[in-house]
């Protein structure tokens, strides 16, 4: 397990990485839609 | 002309010439004369670009308080033009000369435990701790995620400069994964803050700082898949791949 991680760390760090950034980018597309609505009452 | 402008107008023809020279080592045959020459410029091209962005992130910090007078939020200014703009400049820096090193000393790994790229690392670590806990203290989240990049990236690369026994001809992911995480950021501060200028509607579309991080990382795991060591009994893509 410790030998697998450490040969595909690379990806490990790849695949973190794009799950960073698309959730940031996911968050701020929800910022800037929900920013457009009226406030619920 | 003031120093900032200055700065800006060096940091473009910087960013410029590498975000043209970039794609050059991409498309070229590993390890060719194009793929090292204009490796190499785009490389130097790019560190010059980075160098420029933390000596402006240091003005907007330090600097003269009448620059963008127009902006009341200073704290978040500073937060984002200031400290995320230094983090960024240094994780660019980093991952331009790690990317060159790896190759360099591939023969003899010890040199990258040497003072001058420990230094390096713990910049660029110091630097994105600090962009972190800033961003989190002034509620800005975002900060802190970025933050989370760089410092996942340094983990990895000291794990390759620290680890006992890497397998054979393992700087070559290292090298472009480095180089590529390099580029990503170029392209990203490329398209929000450079290009954004000519759109200036679509600052906050997600489209336009996602595009480089995923063209980016695809072209890191295709690399890394195909720099992997043959199994047994099949022709390897390892050999072709030669940094």
């Amino acid at each position: 397990m410790g030998e697998w991680i450490g040969n595909n760390i690379g990806i490990i760090e790849m695949a973190f990485t794009g799950a960073v950034v698309l959730g940031l980018c996911a968050w701020q597309y929800w910022q800037v839609r929900d920013a457009g609505k009226p406030p619920k009452d | 002309m003031h120093l900032f402008e200055a700065l800006v107008v060096l940091h473009v023809i910087a960013g410029a010439t590498g975000l043209i020279a970039f794609w050059v080592p991409i498309a070229a045959r590993k390890g060719g004369p194009a793929h090292r020459k204009w490796g190499r410029i785009g490389t130097y091209a790019f560190l010059a670009a980075g160098t420029l962005a933390v000596l402006m992130a240091l003005l907007s910090l330090y600097g003269p308080e009448q620059r963008l007078p127009m902006i009341t939020d200073r704290v978040l200014f500073a937060g984002l033009f200031g400290w995320m703009m230094l983090y960024l400049g240094t994780l660019t820096i980093g991952f331009a000369i790690y990317g060159l090193a790896v190759v360099r000393h591939r023969a003899n790994r010890a040199a990258l435990r040497g003072l001058r790229y420990q230094v390096m690392f713990g910049a660029v670590i110091a630097s994105a701790l600090w962009c972190g806990y800033f961003g989190l203290s002034i509620g800005q989240p975002l900060m802190a995620a970025v933050a989370t990049v760089g410092l996942a990236a340094v983990a990895t690369q000291q794990f390759y400069v620290w680890r006992a026994s890497p397998p054979p001809r393992a700087h070559v992911p290292e090298h472009f994964r480095a180089l590529l995480g390099m580029g990503i950021s170029a392209y990203t501060a490329f398209l929000s803050v450079g290009l954004i200028r000519l759109v200036p509607d679509h600052v906050f579309n997600p489209l336009i700082w996602a595009v480089p991080s995923i063209i980016g990382i695809g072209l890191i795991i295709r690399f890394t898949l195909g720099a992997r060591p043959a199994r047994r009994g099949q022709p390897g893509q390892a050999h072709k791949q030669e940094a």
